[in-house]
């Protein structure tokens, strides 16, 4: 038995301070991903909150047979993530976070090309811009992004492609770069 | 587009840090929050009502079978006071 299934059953049998572990563990990964699908830093820690939550109240009901305890966990992330999108009916802006322009004149041009290609990636159809999201951002295999979004590994192959298509696309005239 | 600058873009993207473990932690113990612990004893035998399709079908089984009770009862009456 792993020291993650160790904790999991820790929890199950009452030991609620294991679940601290489980949060440390795994709330970089949840709350970048998160962040990355809805491009607002404060909604996204709420998320990441209301996920672990849900995760310690839905835990009896993750089945180690049929996911990584990540994949379940990144499932309820993305469910999360969707609902809110959808409530905001996709009117989303741009985080300007992260994304302060630098006092060195080259990093502020490289600034301002992130800025134009996370408001690209933030136009991509939701499908694409998860699966983009799930393996450029996230290091996903494909597999896991499959059953995460509940589609074949097909399916994930050609959202990927068609995301990168689009950003390059929308992007040749931007950078310059023909590539 | 650059893959130099491509891969900064992407670095740009991993680099949020958070910490939020105090504030589950506080809500969970707050409100108490339980996770749906079954019994280890009878763990085999109990359903999982948590998810819907179960609890669906367990609540059709119980009311037919409390109609087919009922019906029984109906009937052993009207043949042994009628």
């Amino acid at each position: 038995m792993t020291h993650e299934e160790q904790m999991i059953q820790d929890v199950l049998a009452g030991k609620t301070d294991a679940f601290r572990w489980i949060i440390e563990r795994y709330q970089r990964p949840v709350f970048q991903m998160v962040s990355n699908l809805i491009f607002d830093r404060h909604a996204a820690e709420d998320i990441t909150q209301d996920v672990f939550l849900t995760v310690y109240q839905k835990l009896s009901t993750f089945d180690p047979i049929r996911s990584r305890f990540s994949t379940w966990l990144f499932t309820i992330a993305r469910n999360k993530s969707v609902n809110v999108l959808r409530k905001r009916k996709q009117e989303i802006s741009v985080d300007p976070r992260d994304m302060a322009l630098s006092e060195n004149p080259g990093d502020q041009i490289d600034d301002e090309l992130f800025q134009h290609m996370d408001a690209v990636l933030n136009q991509l159809p939701p499908r694409q811009k998860r699966a983009f999201v799930l393996a450029e951002f996230e290091n996903l295999p494909y597999d896991r992004i499959a059953q995460i979004e509940c589609v074949s590994i097909g399916t994930v192959k050609s959202r990927i492609h068609r995301a990168k298509k689009k950003l390059r696309n929308a992007l040749k005239h931007i950078s310059g770069d023909s590539k | 587009m650059n893959p130099e600058l491509y891969n900064k873009w992407v670095t740009s993207h991993q680099a949020k840090d958070i910490d939020i473990a105090d504030a589950v932690m506080s809500q969970i113990t707050q409100k108490a929050h339980r996770p749906n612990v079954f019994e280890e004893t009878c763990e085999h035998i109990l359903l999982d009502l948590t998810q819907t399709k179960i609890l669906v079908r367990a609540c059709v089984l119980t009311s037919g079978a409390v109609l087919g009770l009922l019906r029984m009862g109906f009937q052993m009456y009207s043949v042994l006071f009628t």
